[in-house]
């Protein structure tokens, strides 16, 4: 198994798949990440990026029923792994307890 | 909708995603794309859409993405790395074979980068000027007298005419050099060569301003262009412009504003400059004569064509300028005006210009032994391989066992050579910049070791050159073999392998020898040269040169009597002052290009040619030259010192003289003289030339009112020759000195006449040394490349030497056996070499007139010399496999 580090987009895109619970594959990946952060992102990238998250074990997949949209091609599902979960449930820690250590102050403006 | 559904993606981005995608993906990753597409098509139509699904196929072209359609390219991928790391280990375990190899190639290489880095230099001279190809300088082709010139510097008349008569030509700008003296702030006197040039110059030529602006930067008298190290040797910085800076032009002292700033010319340019003025100056600089008239051969000229192009059409045009020019003169073809393109000038050696020229087939001789010697490293290389294919081939066999392709086997043994060219053409890199200084001691050159494109090409250019022709040979005999019989012990190296390696030392050996016997020959006749009776004594002597005196008229007569009247004055007041065993003076001088040649007709209108001297009664006497017949001027009346001549005797010989005593020259125009001895011959040349017919007078006069032709290739100044106490040199120089500052302006400079003698043959000293060296190197390796052979067949008759001893054979006899196997190539090479040697080296010695014969001796010498490193090489490895102990070698069978 590779490292567990998990980079910014990658942590995006885990979120991602977790959000969309059943229906996570690359396009509908791709297009909640355009539409919840405004951000122009290639479908390879997205790819990559859930093959990744896959051999890191944080998801795992199928494959989905042919339809007849995209030419009969089925669709590779991701779902959240508990593993995943707890790698996003670290980082959110590791950012909160962050977080919370920035001083009540004023930051004058 | 249903329209659209039918659209499709570019069926080629489609066909090229199944191509190269990797099947597992295939399907996920095209359904993503399509239903983007899909999307698209809707959103923002076809071809928005299907640039997109394009764009997003190129995307996906990853690394993990893409199939790997044949499973042996990886394994092959895999190879590389297994390669590698066995031909380490196979280097690293034969550590001799692989150290003779890296001292061979690695010496290989550096000579390689050397000879390159002189070459390339060499042929780059004038090609970095982006106009080169328009660019010309002019030329002017004369026949005066029966004599042909090519004169690369041409008359200022000239200039005037260029761009105003011809549109052809562009611009045009001349150059010209003018000697400036200055003072440094301690007060020492200095001189520097500015050239005068068109203010055109930096427009038509690539030398950059680093400073100033190139609008009218050399327009006004008062302008001058430095080049970076002029300005920190004369102001001390850089950061000039606007400055003043005084040079003292013929006598004038002239100021200037500094209005740019260039970066010195490059090594590889015929041009050189270290500051330059405009030729708005040349009334003040030049004078009337030079300007106006079309015989006074003083500047450089260049001109830039038009796109066009057309020089033969320009030359036509140019008769007409010359018609008008030269008017009643004008004789059809006498005097033709040329274009000479710029990128020629380095080594035309034809057109005699100010600049300096190079010598092509130096050139050409560099480069060839550049590759000679490489190629020699490489047989080593070759030889050892095969040679040791014994030793491997048992892991061919495996190999081949295991599954491997012949292909693949090459591929290993050339990752092999390649493996060792790398490391020594690093190891080359370094011997090559040690020996850097010595080679441009010998080139006569300023060669650096930069790391740009030439040097990175010449390297990989060498590695891949002996890598792969040094490695293919062994590649292909070793991947040859066959396995069944190199595992069960049936491989035998055949005859013809054997043959080969034969040949391979045959050839090493022949280039061998023939450089040492080459070093031989050239040693014995740069000795000859210095040892040859010159028929004058040069011991002991020393010079000096006095300025040119202020003539009465520009003809030679009457500079050559100035000259020689003012050394008069000067040893007559100079003797007053100091004691001088002797001291004589003369126009001509010893190691002076050649002495003033005249010629006269005579009554058949035939030009009878001699060379001149004007002399003083001491001369003779001087040079302990001999008198053979008649008498000398020392000994002479006054009247016939005023009308007399000594002649040579080559002279009397060449005319046919019975009574040379009180002949007369037959010319119809000589005033009255006769020839009132004859001195034996003496060399006033160089040796490349016979002593020609030579006439000396006290009087010049003599000779001048007859002659009918002049060629003169140096300055007719006085020179001041005395023979001094050479333990006393320095109180006579500091005398001399105090009595020259006196009177001189200019710095005074003695010489010593046997040094001047000897510089002469500096190009045939420089010649020798690299020869030698280069022989030194092929000796070296071709003896590594015979000690790894010798300990190969060692190794291979290790249990016969055994058997032998054990039989009762002495150690002398199988030193004997051993080295009678070497012995025999060597023969063989020395048989060979002996034509090719014989006629390289006559055609060298035929360039001088006093020659050595090549002797047997010569090739006896040189032959011995090999003989005796060879045999010392192979015995040492003879000698330690004769003293094993035979149960060290048998024990084990």
């Amino acid at each position: 198994m590779k490292g567990t580090y998990l980079g910014e987009f990658e942590e995006l895109v885990l979120l991602t798949v977790g959000a969309l619970y059943d229906e996570a594959y690359g396009v509908a990946v791709m297009d909640e990440i355009k539409n919840e952060t405004k951000r122009g992102v290639n479908i390879s990238a997205i790819h990559s990026a859930l093959r990744r998250l896959e051999e890191k074990g944080f998801v795992k997949s199928r494959m989905g029923g042919a339809t007849n949209e995209r030419g009969g091609r089925r669709k590779r599902y991701f779902v959240l792994t508990s593993y995943g979960k707890k790698a996003l449930d670290d980082a959110q820690s590791l950012r909160m307890k962050l977080y919370n250590r920035i001083p009540n102050m004023s930051f004058g403006n | 909708m249903k329209s659209n559904r039918n659209i499709a993606p570019p069926r080629w981005a489609d066909r090229f995603l199944a191509f190269y995608c990797r099947e597992e993906f295939l399907e996920e990753i095209a359904g993503d794309a399509h239903e983007l597409f899909e999307v698209r098509l809707q959103d923002e139509g076809r071809q928005i859409a299907s640039l997109l699904f394009i764009w997003d196929v190129l995307r996906f072209f990853r690394w993990s993405n893409i199939k790997s359609t044949n499973r042996s390219k990886i394994t092959q991928l895999m190879m590389v790395k297994n390669n590698f790391k066995i031909a380490t280990r196979s280097l690293v375990k034969h550590k001799f074979y692989t150290g003779i190899n890296l001292v061979g190639i690695s010496l290989g290489i550096a000579c390689f980068i050397l000879t390159y880095l002189y070459v390339h230099e060499e042929l780059s001279f004038d090609k970095f000027h982006s106009q080169k190809d328009r660019l010309y300088r002019v030329w002017i082709h004369e026949f005066d007298e029966g004599d042909e010139y090519f004169e690369g510097v041409v008359p200022m008349v000239l200039t005037q005419y260029m761009e105003n008569d011809f549109p052809e030509i562009i611009r045009s700008a001349q150059m010209q050099d003018k000697l400036a003296r200055y003072q440094t702030p301690d007060g020492t006197q200095l001189t520097s060569m500015i050239d005068m040039v068109g203010s055109d110059f930096l427009r038509m030529f690539d030398f950059p301003l680093i400073a100033g602006s190139l609008e009218g930067v050399l327009d006004s008298p008062a302008d001058i262009v430095l080049t970076k190290s002029e300005a920190i040797r004369r102001l001390g910085t850089t950061d000039v412009i606007g400055k003043s800076i005084e040079y003292d032009i013929r006598g004038e002292n002239a100021e200037f504003v500094v209005s740019g700033l260039v970066n010195d010319p490059p090594v590889n340019s015929s041009l050189e400059f270290v500051a330059l003025i405009s030729d708005v100056n040349k009334k003040r600089f030049v004078n009337e004569q030079s300007l106006t008239s079309w015989y006074t051969f003083s500047t450089e000229l260049y001109v830039l064509l038009n796109e066009r192009n057309d020089v033969s059409g320009l030359e036509e045009k140019f008769t007409g300028m010359v018609e008008t020019g030269l008017g009643e003169d004008y004789e059809e073809g006498t005097y033709t005006v040329h274009l000479q393109p710029l990128t020629d000038m380095h080594f035309n050696q034809q057109i005699d210009g100010d600049t300096p020229v190079g010598d092509i087939n130096t050139v050409r001789i560099l480069g060839l032994i550049g590759f000679v010697i490489l190629f020699l490293a490489g047989i080593n290389f070759v030889n050892l391989s095969v040679g040791q294919s014994m030793t491997r081939a048992k892991e061919v066999g495996v190999r081949k066992v295991m599954g491997a392709f012949k292909k693949q086997l090459t591929i290993q043994f050339l990752t092999e050579s390649l493996l060792l060219t790398l490391m020594a053409a690093l190891i080359g890199l370094g011997v090559s910049y040690l020996l850097l200084p010595v080679f441009n001691q010998f080139a006569d050159k300023n060669l650096q070791l930069a790391f740009d494109a030439p040097l990175i090409q010449a390297l990989l250019l060498c590695i891949l050159f002996t890598g792969v022709l040094a490695g293919l040979y062994p590649a292909f005999v070793l991947s040859s073999f066959n396995p069944s019989k190199v595992l069960k012990g049936l491989h035998k190296s055949t005859q013809g392998k054997h043959g080969l390696a034969f040949s391979l030392i045959v050839i090493q050996y022949v280039a061998a020898i023939f450089f040492v016997s080459s070093t031989v020959i050239m040693k014995n006749q740069i000795h000859y040269m210095s040892e040859l009776d010159m028929g004058f004594n040069k011991e002991a002597k020393v010079y000096f040169t006095l300025p040119a005196a202020k003539a009465e008229s520009m003809m030679m007569q009457a500079r050559m009597k100035a000259n020689a009247d003012q050394a008069k004055v000067f040893i007559s007041e100079m003797s007053q002052l100091i004691s001088i065993e002797k001291i004589s003076a003369a126009n001509n001088f010893f190691g002076d290009r050649g002495w003033v040649k005249l010629g006269y007709e005579d009554k058949e209108e035939e030009l009878n040619y001699f060379h001149y001297n004007h002399i003083d009664e001491h001369f003779i006497d001087l040079f302990d030259m001999e008198i053979v017949q008649g008498q000398g001027f020392d000994e002479a009346t006054t009247r016939l010192r005023e009308t007399g001549m000594i002649v040579n005797e080559a002279f009397v010989k060449a005319y046919g003289i019975e009574n040379p005593i009180g002949h007369k020259l037959e010319g119809p125009d000589f005033p009255e003289h006769q020839i009132i001895g004859v001195v034996k011959d003496f060399n006033f040349s160089s040796l490349h030339e016979k002593i020609g017919p030579l006439i000396m007078s006290m009087n010049a006069h003599l000779v001048f009112e007859g002659i009918n032709s002049i060629e003169v290739n140096q300055s007719l100044k006085s020179t001041l020759v005395a023979k001094v106490d050479m333990n006393a040199i320095d109180k006579f120089k500091g005398e001399i000195e105090a009595i020259w500052e006196e009177r001189y302006a200019e710095p005074f400079e003695l010489g010593f006449l046997d040094s001047r003698i000897e510089r002469m043959y500096e190009a045939e000293k420089r010649n020798d040394a690299m020869v030698s060296l280069i022989a030194l190197l092929a000796v070296v390796i071709a003896s590594l490349g015979l000690l790894g052979l010798v300990a190969l067949t060692v190794q291979k008759k290790f249990k016969e030497i055994g058997i032998r001893k054990v039989l009762g054979a002495s150690s002398y006899t199988i030193i004997k056996m051993l080295n009678k196997a070497f012995l025999s190539p060597i023969a063989i090479a020395l048989l060979l070499s002996l034509p090719l040697t014989y006629f390289v080296m006559q055609s060298w010695l035929d360039d001088f007139a006093y020659h050595i014969n090549i002797n047997p001796v010569h090739f006896l010498l040189a032959g011995a010399l090999i003989f005796m490193t060879t045999l010392l090489v192979a015995s040492y490895q003879s000698v330690r496999a004769a003293a094993t102990n035979p149960v060290d070698t048998l024990r084990y069978e």
